[in-house]
């Protein structure tokens, strides 16, 4: 009997270990205990989250190469501050994600926050920033609401808006004639968010969206959600799913052959282009929208470093982000004269620069960067082909009134 | 039909999964937090042999070099620990499965690897009047399989009698005779192989990225649970219920699909928590 009852509270434990592992993935956390930062006297002190599990554990590490790149090519020219590159690895949780960068201010000062933020994690950390006293330096996360009503003076979104892709998507749906949507995404805030604006994207469009689906973040089977999709399709799929979700999600596409029953099949944040190739004949043809491509002239010693130091693989999106936003504090630092958040934040807000995107700026009223966007499309054996650029003009949304800073 | 079709393959993948879990939790009394880990060293191991050979050879080849790989674990960490409490055991093989998930990005490096299915099961056949992957049907094929080389081995064995007979009882089975050590490094083994078929086989099916076992691992733990701790018939039918579960869920409770397999185990372990195949009495 005593066995049996030490039986169930290992099954009781086994079931709780599990339910908490999977709980956490999509659960939010309060803040940690630490209640300042400084920076070093004469350094910037950068702290790069990279995720080590979970579905993006395979491309997280790029942010590290392209913000250490990036460090590298900055420290190398005439500015008064060096910037120092600390890596914080997380398991991708907002949880353990604020325990690590909590840590990472005691201890070794960090000052700045960028690299793998994932739209929760960033929500998070952007949440914690005024209280650890660090600035985040957003490279990846595409929600608006932290643009919106989660805005705050120590966050700055260098990565492309939501709402910035919804004015890219929306050009492109009026040019490719397309008015009938499926859509897929993930059942998080990202996709729930990316299926908002392409909803509204559409009802500008004078489109609609016929079916969603939404599958749990690291899901391991799309079959339900293919099949629902596969019957009476519409004119187009649009697909949100990201990281190793996206490439599952692909290959199974593929041999449903999905993709075939559309006009068309875009994309946002689906093809990543480190995991095209691997994507490869699956997503052939598919179009998604990037900010940055490594044929852009601007961004050739940046191209050139990175692929030194990531065994002949070219940078993508979020490194070239993270080169875009270390360019941004380094000149904030000489501006503001010192390496403190609360100088160069105020210091970086309306500010513009000449970056390997091009000429951008920083909004003051939201820390929204204001970008252009590429139309790209699959092509080949993994190859990314710009179809059409949106400019900035075109792609930069109203100030969102919930925002106060 | 699709949807019986889509659970069919999803209970298929987590029936090799939980049933090994189920394994070596009956016999060595470990609940083994790595049999994820060891599933995402089987798809690698499937990438690199299929790569080189091609991918039937990787399903012979890496279940073998997985079984070899669970003797090693069984002799190195299993039995010099065996005296150490179950959950401590769980910990000791989640830090397994970290050292694990850092020597595959030390050896494979972190971005994700292609793995296509094998020639001849990339298109779709007709069954029951429904277009269907070829691929699909191979999983379903090969986890029925499994099912009833399980079932005939527990069924009609000496073997078989004799791991029935432990995880039922293990004390009572010693005293009977049974030699569980010996028994014990055969379903390490067992586990561990059925792990590396796992991965093989789902590496056309999803992303082989170090990340792939982490919510696998979680999925089968709750169907242990769900079926009964030790308990491998539990097991087999608890993975075609949670995959029916978010099947079904899916198509007809869309708004709470991603949380109804992990209500539906909360649910059966309150009013059976002994689980749905019972639990075995030993210790």
């Amino acid at each position: 009997m005593k066995t049996i009852r030490s039986q169930q509270k290992v099954a009781g434990l086994a079931a709780c270990l599990a339910l908490a592992g999977s709980l956490a993935a999509c659960s939010s956390s309060s803040a940690g205990t630490s209640s300042s930062s400084t920076s070093g006297a004469s350094t910037l002190n950068v702290g790069v989250v990279v995720t080590t599990t979970g579905p993006f554990a395979a491309i997280a590490g790029n942010d590290l190469i392209g913000s250490q790149v990036s460090a590298a090519e900055f420290n190398a020219a005439k500015h008064d501050y060096k910037i120092k590159i600390i890596e914080i690895q997380t398991d991708g949780t907002p949880a353990d994600t604020l325990q690590a960068l909590t840590k990472a201010v005691n201890s070794q000062q960090v000052g700045y926050v960028t690299g793998f933020l994932t739209s929760d994690v960033a929500a998070a950390v952007s949440a914690a920033a005024p209280r650890l006293g660090v600035d985040v330096l957003d490279t990846l996360a595409q929600d608006s609401i932290l643009v919106g009503k989660e805005c705050n003076a120590n966050y700055f979104k260098f990565a492309a808006d939501e709402d910035q892709y919804a004015l890219a998507f929306g050009l492109f749906v009026k040019k490719q004639g397309l008015t009938t949507f499926d859509a897929i995404a993930p059942d998080y805030a990202r996709g729930h968010d990316a299926i908002s604006s392409l909803t509204a994207s559409l009802q500008q469009a004078g489109g609609s969206l016929k079916k969603t689906e939404y599958p749990a973040l690291g899901a391991t089977d799309f079959g339900q959600q293919i099949s629902a999709l596969s019957g009476a399709p519409a004119d187009a799929l649009y697909v949100a799913e990201a990281g190793a979700d996206a490439v599952t999600f692909a290959k199974q596409s593929a041999q449903f052959a999905l993709f075939k029953k559309y006009k068309a099949v875009v994309g946002q944040g689906f093809l990543i282009p480190p995991l095209v190739p691997v994507m490869g004949s699956a997503v052939q043809n598919v179009y998604d929208f990037v900010p940055w491509l490594p044929s852009n002239p601007a961004g050739q010693q940046f191209v050139t470093a990175y692929e030194a130091k990531s065994s002949g693989a070219a940078p993508w999106y979020a490194p070239a982000s993270e080169n875009v936003a270390l360019q941004f504090l380094e000149q904030a630092a000489d501006k503001a004269g010192s390496t403190a958040p609360s100088k160069v934040g105020p210091a970086m807000a309306g500010m513009s620069a000449d970056t390997i995107q091009g000429q951008v700026q920083m909004r003051a009223q939201d820390h929204l960067l204001l970008q252009p966007l590429i139309t790209v499309q699959a092509v080949g054996a993994g190859n990314l082909l710009a179809r059409d650029t949106w400019t900035t003009q075109q792609t930069t949304p109203p100030v969102i009134s919930a925002c106060h800073m | 039909m699709l949807s019986i079709l889509n659970a069919l393959t999803l209970a298929a993948l987590y029936t090799l999964l939980s049933a090994g879990l189920a394994l070596i939790f009956g016999l060595r009394n470990v609940m083994n937090f790595a049999h994820g880990a060891l599933y995402m060293v089987g798809a690698y191991l499937g990438y690199s042999v299929g790569q080189a050979i091609g991918f039937w050879p990787a399903l012979v080849i890496v279940p073998l070099v997985m079984a070899a790989f669970g003797a090693v674990l069984e002799y190195g960490l299993l039995r010099p620990l065996a005296k150490r409490s179950v959950l401590e055991m769980a910990l000791i093989t989640y830090g397994l499965s970290l050292i694990i998930g850092q020597v595959i990005i030390e050896v494979y490096g972190g971005n994700t690897r292609p793995l296509n299915p094998p020639a001849g099961l990339g298109g779709s056949a007709s069954i029951f009047g429904v277009h269907y992957p070829t691929y699909r049907l191979l999983i379903i094929g090969i986890g029925l399989g499994a099912v009833f080389g399980v079932f005939a081995w527990l069924r009609w064995t000496r073997t078989g009698l004799f791991v029935r007979a432990v995880s039922r009882d293990r004390d009572t089975a010693r005293m009977a005779g049974v030699d569980t050590r010996r028994l014990g490094v055969l379903v390490v083994c067992l586990s561990t192989a059925f792990a590396g078929i796992a991965g093989v086989l789902a590496g056309p099916y999803v992303a082989v990225q170090p990340g792939m076992g982490d919510s696998i691992i979680v999925i089968s733990l709750l169907i242990i649970a769900l079926g009964g701790l030790g308990s491998i018939g539990g097991a087999i039918g608890a993975s075609a219920v949670f995959a029916a579960a978010a099947t079904f869920g899916a198509q007809y409770l869309t708004d709470v699909s991603a949380l109804l397999p992990y209500i539906l185990v909360i649910a059966v372990l309150i009013v059976r928590p002994q689980g749905l195949g019972g639990m075995r009495q030993g210790s």
